[in-house]
């Protein structure tokens, strides 16, 4: 009732902004508004927020039967969904940090109809949630229902050290920077006049005499600002995070204010991901990222229909694999791609990194921008020569591993069997070499192994069409 | 799908894609091609030519540029149409393969299992030439579906007709193999 209470405010503020807007404005023109009045109006809102809320909620009916959701909600305008389980795509259940308490959560079933065609049951027991998440998830992935009574397994548990460490060599730390880089602006204007007062200028003194250790102290103060920043975002978002194996599903639980669970069902797992950060690889931290076909759209980690494993170990991250396909085998070493790739990427690198030197030479009119220009030759090789050395592939056991990255690492592993498109592409040069780029496309996006001989990448073609079209549909 | 617990099948080795004859696309999507390059080109050269009407560029420079985009146009106009000419597409028990580039050469096959839908699209120009494509869509996402162009109309029904009649047998066997599965 209370989350329905607030949730429900806002979206009535969101959907009657003009109306709100002109109410704000009547107010503005009232010759006197005392706290008496301000009060009343207060009691005059919560009152109309606790009353429609509860007509809301005796209005909101659903039930399961026979495989078919129907649901029925709305105040003014009634709205009745009968929703069939095989055409549910992925069932998430959430608790805000208000539902806790009492025991409640949320339930996002997300159709095939994309973002616009989300059924959302706002604060439902757990048991029913289960119960629903169980029974429309196994109806759509074609499977029978799971049994309640078998225990889970522990699969993988990220302790407090895994999640730090995951938010100090994770991406978040961008995320981190984006966020209080408009903080700067305000953080500098508000400081400078406390800078330029005398009262506060004699312990400054020091500072003002050494610009650059000043400079340097106010780089290290923001980059732990930063650290910290990113190690809260983490926290936030993966505290407690839990991944479970029961009865042929995997079920992760995790975050902190906002306590979400998913069930993820093996048969819909097209691509695992390995993903190391510069900074991971020398600490050798990393994490999963897991793209199902079909998931609910996950906004705020940037995996869109995936879920995150974070803080994994690169002596775990293997095993963990293994767990959600136990015939992957062990982890061989990949085979490189041809040395001619790193010409290619260094080709392509150079108009990139010469063309704002051009652009500034040309806007400024100072030739010296022109003459700086043979310098990005070396670092155009050098990142070619990074790019290459950590390209790889290998397949294996009806399995596919693509490498790829530049200071960072991102291992792609997928089974061949869930291919969906299978392209080879030969540019002028490669077909001078010999070679070709394969892209083995699962239903998730593609996958492209660059520059391998042509022989061999038909002959993986070839493999990868034979899995398909004479494996199960 | 692989599983926990379900051994990947070996799969029945397969006549090599490469193997297959491919049917070349109708002769009038050179000119197809030719024309659409063109009629991008052409509209750029004469707005760059009308600035010397307005007065904000004329000169010898305004001359070189109309001409370099003129002579653009035309040496891309006959690239795509030669590019057109080495189009080409099989259609196999039990997948599509399709080829095409000139500079950046691409085959694309698209197993017929993996085709979730079929259509045929015909555009302005391609039906004053008498030209039709043939649209396959597949859950990979818009980069992954595949789009055989410059066929003539009656091919194109063809490819589509037979294309959904292989993706319904596909479906019914597959439900058929799963109901004796369950007995």
């Amino acid at each position: 009732m209370v989350d329905l209470c607030g949730r429900g405010l806002l979206r009535f503020v969101r959907e009657n902004l003009p109306l709100l807007l002109g109410a704000g404005a009547g107010a503005a023109f009232l010759e006197r508004v005392g706290p008496v009045e301000l009060a009343a109006a207060l009691a005059v809102l919560l009152s109309a927020a606790l009353t429609l809320s509860i007509w809301y909620w005796l209005r909101f009916r659903f039930r399961l039967i026979d495989g078919v959701l129907e649901v029925d909600k709305g105040l003014l305008e009634r709205t009745r969904i009968e929703l069939s389980a095989d055409r549910v795509q992925h069932v998430a259940v959430e608790q805000p940090a208000s539902m806790r308490p009492l025991g409640l959560v949320r339930v996002r079933i997300d159709t095939a109809g994309g973002a616009s065609a989300e059924v959302e049951l706002p604060a439902v027991r757990r048991s029913v949630a289960e119960r629903l998440r169980d029974s429309l998830g196994s109806a759509a992935a074609g499977e029978s229902a799971p049994a309640f009574d078998v225990r889970p397994t522990l699969l993988f548990r990220a302790g407090h050290g895994a999640l730090i460490l995951h938010g100090l060599t994770g991406n978040g730390v961008y995320v981190a920077a984006a966020g209080l880089l408009p903080v700067l602006g305000s953080l500098e204007r508000g400081l400078r006049p406390l800078w330029d007062q005398a009262a506060v200028g004699a312990w400054l003194q020091p500072l003002r005499n050494a610009p650059w250790l000043f400079g340097a102290g106010v780089a290290l103060t923001l980059f732990a600002a930063l650290l910290l920043t990113a190690v809260a975002i983490t926290w936030t978002r993966f505290a407690g995070y839990r991944l479970e194996q029961r009865d042929g599903r995997f079920y992760q639980t995790s975050g902190w204010l906002q306590r979400q669970e998913q069930a993820i069902t093996a048969g819909r797992l097209q691509v695992v991901e390995w993903v190391q950060t510069a900074v991971g690889r020398p600490l050798g931290r990393g994490y999963l990222v897991c793209r199902q076909y079909g998931g609910v759209t996950n906004r705020d980690d940037g995996t869109g229909r995936g879920f995150l494993v974070p803080g994994v170990s690169a002596t775990a991250a293997p095993n963990l694999l293994r767990c959600f396909w136990p015939d992957l085998g062990a982890g061989e070493a990949l085979h490189p791609v041809s040395r001619r790739y790193r010409r290619s990427v260094a080709i392509r690198a150079l108009v990139p990194l010469a063309l704002p030197l051009v652009g500034v030479a040309v806007t400024t009119g100072e030739p010296l921008w022109l003459g700086a220009t043979p310098g990005v030759v070396p670092l155009a090789l050098g990142l070619a020569h990074l790019r290459w050395r950590n390209a790889g592939w290998r397949l294996t056991n009806g399995y596919v591993r693509v490498r790829r990255g530049w200071l960072g690492q991102r291992t792609a592993v997928f089974p061949l069997a869930g291919v969906h498109v299978v392209s080879l592409q030969q540019s002028w040069l490669q077909r001078r070499a010999g070679c070709a780029t394969l892209h083995l496309i699962p239903a998730t996006g593609g996958q492209a192994i660059p520059w391998i001989p042509l022989g061999i990448a038909r002959a993986a073609a070839n493999r990868a069409l034979s899995r398909v079209e004479s494996g199960p549909a | 799908m692989p599983g926990p617990g379900r051994q990947e099948p070996a799969g029945i080795p397969l006549p090599p894609y490469q193997d297959a004859p491919l049917t070349p696309v109708s002769a009038r999507f050179a000119a197809y091609r030719f024309a659409a390059v063109l009629l991008f080109w052409l509209p750029v050269a004469a707005v760059t030519a009308g600035l010397r009407l307005t007065g904000q560029w004329s000169g010898p420079l305004h001359a070189v540029a109309v001409g370099a985009l003129l002579g653009l146009g035309v040496v891309l106009a006959l690239l795509a149409g030669r590019e057109a000419n080495r189009r080409g597409f099989a259609l196999r028990a039990g997948d599509l393969i399709h080829r095409a580039g000139l500079f950046v050469r691409r085959e694309t096959i698209i197993p017929v299992r993996r085709i979730q839908h079929v259509e045929v699209v015909t555009g302005p120009l391609e039906r004053l030439l008498g030209l039709a494509r043939v649209v396959c869509y597949t859950a990979g996402g818009a980069s992954a579906d595949l789009v055989i162009a410059g066929l003539d109309p009656a091919t194109a029904a063809r490819v589509r007709d037979h294309l959904l009649t292989r993706i319904h047998a596909d479906t019914t066997n597959g439900e058929h193999a799963a109901g004796a599965g369950e007995s």
